[in-house]
């Protein structure tokens, strides 16, 4: 989507793409739309050299076409399966989340979300050594993630882990956006962002179009980070008010309707009892099995324990 | 490559108003890539905006991705969290409850129903965070936000000098170093009369803990209480609450300290048409603390419990206390008790006693 110039063909020169400003023909695009004997009449040239150079730009824009089984080939090479170390959760998504797509976890506040990403978080670093990006609009939690290190394997390089783990706070959606846009974005196998649904509260209900809008953008900014850097996107989102389109059992998802189509995976995560959780898959778009879901128990250590330990194991910190 | 990357960026992607924005996109500059080589004075002929607004335009969009770059390993945060020493309420039962005491950085919430002792909690914590360090405390300053005028300088004048007895007893300290008007100095009080005080006071914080580093504490008491009378617009309601949680977040993270909420209790009705005591100001809300406590009687009514009903890395748990002369304490027992314990029931987080079973 560029502008018109000189570059796409010698032929435009300076005065003609004056004319062509001059009747709103600013862009490729506009150009590309416009009726060939028009443009033809208004810059003097012939109809087909119209063409070729309309040619020319879709040609330079367009996406190349990729035969199935070198794009298999890609994806054998980059796709990392992100896995949450807790078995039955990875056994309920069928061995764990590969690379390329968008996931949300919903739920109440307390239901334990952020659990299920720090958990995840935790997993990726220290078992798959992959990096991970963790976008934060409350707190960094990286005690929490220690502790949970110490449960999936105890004598591990836990601090080489944590510094896989890069945390950085969001305060609204256009720092969001900066973050997606950074090139340094590209090196993460797994970006969690906790959570997607307080960056949208100050915004909705105020001019409702404005607030769709960006969240239009920022879905397809999402989509395409997971797809092009083959990575995993964890959002997390809340749970709407309003008991009017879901079940006594799955609440409906904040953010609307719009965004219920956006993820691959949704999963919703509910607090059972003092120390159950449960998460159940509410959309698998790679899945027959509607709805399969799954009781565990996040490790917790005893409280007295955790600070002494810890100060123990790691007293240079 | 980067810049390739950073050049295909949107337009719309940065926070430009939407006027600007349209006129931008009708001139043709939709990415990034196409406005970032021009001069001020290009952009404004060709896009028919005013020079100031394609200035502005131009240094938003060349800016550094300086938010990138403040990334912090998981390593990084650990270090600087295990330096950060919580603030002890004087109660052992709920110093465990929260791994410590009231931790900075982070926003806590406190709950209850009216006279179960809110305020008493936020007035001893005002006193503890001005502990020396020798007795374990942060010798830092708080600010005291009131919207209800519930604060009790001669209670707070109880507690003070409990706590000073306390210390002095347990750490030999001179009298000099550490009394009730070196600790009534160091408590900042803002009285907010309506939610636009509110709001304001809230945003110029940040200006005025610039002036006063060493607080290490921010009080509100209550948060509940001008949104519950003064506000029927819901969605106004909503915005300003989530602009002044943001806020509030934000202060904890980057100034290190601990901020701590107070907040009423609301009945809400389930699918079956019981109805639960809650904490007020929605479930939206209910994201935005770290930690939420909810304070409630006994059922004997001879003590209190503290119960987290939601944290980010401790497990929930009940903590029982008591309100005395020199503040909060801890309560001994002679018979088993059982502990209230953290319920959502239809998506209504509350706590209770198993054994008043109804």
């Amino acid at each position: 989507m560029n502008l018109l110039s000189e570059s796409i063909s010698p032929l435009l020169t300076s005065d003609k793409l004056e004319l062509l400003k001059a009747h709103k023909i600013l862009t490729s695009l506009d150009f590309v739309q416009y009726n060939n004997d028009k443009i033809a009449n208004l810059i003097g040239q012939n109809v087909s050299e119209i063409i070729k150079i309309k040619d020319q730009i879709l040609a330079a824009n367009n996406s190349k076409s990729l035969r199935a089984d070198k794009l298999y080939e890609i994806i054998l090479k980059r796709t990392t399966i992100i896995k949450s170390g807790i078995d039955m959760v990875d056994k309920m998504l069928d061995g764990g989340i590969p690379s390329g797509r968008l996931v949300e976890v919903f739920g109440e506040p307390g239901s334990g979300k952020t659990q299920l990403a720090l958990q995840l978080t935790a997993n990726t670093a220290l078992k798959q050594q992959q990096t991970v990006c963790y976008l934060t609009t409350s707190d960094a939690n990286a005690e929490r993630i220690l502790e949970i290190m110490h449960s999936l394997q105890e004598d591990a390089d836990h601090l080489n882990g944590l510094e896989r783990i890069h945390f950085c706070y969001v305060n609204d959606v256009y720092q969001l956006m900066e973050m997606l846009w950074a090139p340094g974005m590209r090196e993460y196998k797994l970006v969690v962002i906790d959570s997607l649904a307080t960056l949208f509260l100050p915004i909705r209900g105020d001019s409702f179009n404005d607030a769709i809008s960006l969240l239009n953008k920022v879905a397809s900014d999402l989509k395409r980070l997971a797809v092009v850097h083959q990575c995993v996107v964890l959002t997390v989102n809340h749970v709407s008010r309003g008991p009017a389109e879901g079940t006594a059992s799955t609440p409906t998802p904040f953010l609307g309707r719009y965004w219920c189509s956006v993820p691959n995976l949704t999963l919703h995560s509910k607090h059972l009892s003092k120390d159950e959780f449960q998460l159940t898959v509410v959309k698998n778009i790679y899945s027959p099995d509607p709805g399969p879901k799954c009781s565990f128990r996040y490790f917790f250590r005893s409280r007295v324990d955790v600070k002494n330990e810890f100060k123990s194991i790691y007293p240079h910190i | 490559m980067s810049t390739s990357i950073t050049n295909s960026r949107p337009i719309c992607t940065y926070p430009i108003p939407v006027s600007i924005q349209s006129k931008l996109s009708k001139a043709g500059f939709l990415t990034t890539g196409s406005v970032v080589n021009l001069r001020p004075s290009e952009l404004s002929s060709s896009a028919e905006i005013s020079l100031e607004d394609a200035a502005d335009v131009l240094d938003l969009v060349r800016k550094p991705n300086g938010l990138f770059l403040e990334t912090k390993t998981a390593l990084e945060i650990l270090r600087e969290e295990q330096g950060n020493c919580p603030i002890v309420t004087m109660s052992q039962n709920i110093d465990n409850l929260l791994n410590g005491g009231v931790p900075l950085s982070k926003v806590t919430e406190i709950s209850g129903i009216a006279g179960v002792g809110k305020t008493q909690l936020c007035l001893q914590l005002c006193v503890t965070v001005q502990m020396p360090e020798e007795c374990g405390g942060l010798k830092g300053h708080a600010v005291f936000i009131d919207t209800e005028g519930s604060f009790n300088a001669s209670r707070l004048q109880d507690m003070s000098q409990a706590c000073i007895k306390h210390c002095r007893n347990s750490m030999n300290l001179a009298a000099e170093n550490w009394n009730f008007a070196s600790i009534t100095e160091n408590i900042f009080v803002f009285r907010c009369k309506e939610v636009t005080e509110l709001l304001s006071c809230v945003m110029i914080l940040k200006e005025f803990l610039k002036t006063h580093d060493q607080v290490k504490l921010i009080v509100i008491d209550s948060l509940a209480f001008h949104f519950r009378h003064d506000m029927e617009n819901a969605a106004l309601r909503s915005r300003v609450l989530h602009k002044i949680a943001a806020e509030l977040v934000r202060i904890a993270v980057e100034l290190k300290l601990a901020v701590v909420v107070t907040n009423q209790m609301t009945t809400k009705f389930d699918s079956k048409g019981q109805g639960h005591l809650t904490p007020a100001l929605g479930t939206s809300w209910g994201h935005a603390p770290t930690f939420r406590i909810i304070l409630d009687w006994d059922p004997s009514r001879n003590f209190r419990w503290a119960t987290l009903i939601k944290s980010s890395s401790l497990p929930p748990g009940s903590a029982p206390y008591q309100v005395v002369q020199d503040g909060i304490r801890d309560v001994c027992f002679d018979k088993e008790v059982t502990p209230p314990i953290a319920i959502v029931e239809d998506g209504i987080p509350g706590i209770s006693f198993s054994n008043s079973e109804v």
